[in-house]
């Protein structure tokens, strides 16, 4: 595994309070710690972001909507239109 | 000011993004600080169109940008059989995540503008990335009404919003 480093400043009271956490917990060290919470986070936030997930309804709805979709109303043919007159690439 | 003509990818050394104002706070957040971090971190590609002449300094402003990401949506119980006839799955879809014309612009049509040139820049995308839909995040009910007006159709709500799509079948008829 490539390794990086990471240099932060943090409030000395939150560092204690993360020591005593990463020590309750059982961590080797409070990097240890760190990176465990980084990698938790970051990869739910990443998912969250990614992908969504709906009801079956709501997905089968979908679905079925692409599959048999509509041929696009006036107004939005018309915004096409106006946009090439426009003259915008 | 009037703008350019041509929509570009955002680039911080050549667009002015401090002097954007769409009047709603968290739009303008979103191009100040968040645009460029976006596109450098892969999140999300933004596209300015930016004013025809530039201000002291060289800069241009944004008129009007809008930003996308490809996502996807996958359904709460996995259906085996359903998932075994689609070639993708969770289904892959485009989200304009963002979409904002500058104040001194309302009412000349960049709205619409600023739209079609999204869904024409993610139908090009669609050439090689296939998505099957086009889906929007309202801010509020103002943009549900613009997205309703140009055949978008209620997906759900997400994280408190009222989430839209336009089939890519539909987007394909356009250009």
């Amino acid at each position: 595994m490539a390794t990086a480093r990471l240099d932060m400043k943090l409030d000395e009271n939150i560092k204690a309070m993360a020591e005593k956490a990463a020590a309750l917990l059982g961590r080797k060290s409070l990097t240890e710690y760190v990176v465990g919470l980084m990698e938790k986070d970051a990869k739910k936030v990443i998912a969250e972001y990614e992908s969504m997930t709906v009801k079956d309804d709501i997905f089968d709805r979908f679905m079925d909507a692409c599959k048999n979709a509509n041929k696009p109303g006036q107004t939005l043919r018309d915004a096409v239109t106006f946009t090439r007159e426009q003259g915008i690439k | 000011m009037s703008w350019s003509d041509q929509f570009v990818e955002l680039d911080k050394s050549i667009h002015d993004r401090k002097s954007f104002d769409c009047g709603k706070e968290e739009l303008n957040d979103f191009i100040k600080t968040k645009a460029a971090k976006h596109m450098a971190a892969g999140v999300s590609t933004t596209m300015v169109l930016p004013a025809a002449s530039p201000i002291p300094g060289g800069e241009f402003p944004v008129c009007a940008f809008f930003a996308v990401t490809p996502t996807s949506v996958a359904r709460e119980t996995f259906d085996h059989d359903l998932v075994k006839r689609l070639p993708f799955y969770p289904v892959p879809v485009f989200l304009i995540a963002q979409l904002a014309v500058h104040v001194d612009h309302v009412g000349k049509g960049l709205g619409k503008i600023s739209l079609i040139k999204a869904l024409e820049y993610l139908w090009n995308i669609n050439k090689q990335i296939r998505a099957f839909a086009v889906v929007v995040d309202c801010l509020d009910e103002e943009a549900q009404a613009f997205y309703a007006k140009y055949d978008f159709q209620v997906l759900c709500d997400h994280n408190g919003r009222v989430r839209m799509f336009l089939p890519m079948k539909t987007v394909g008829q356009l250009f």
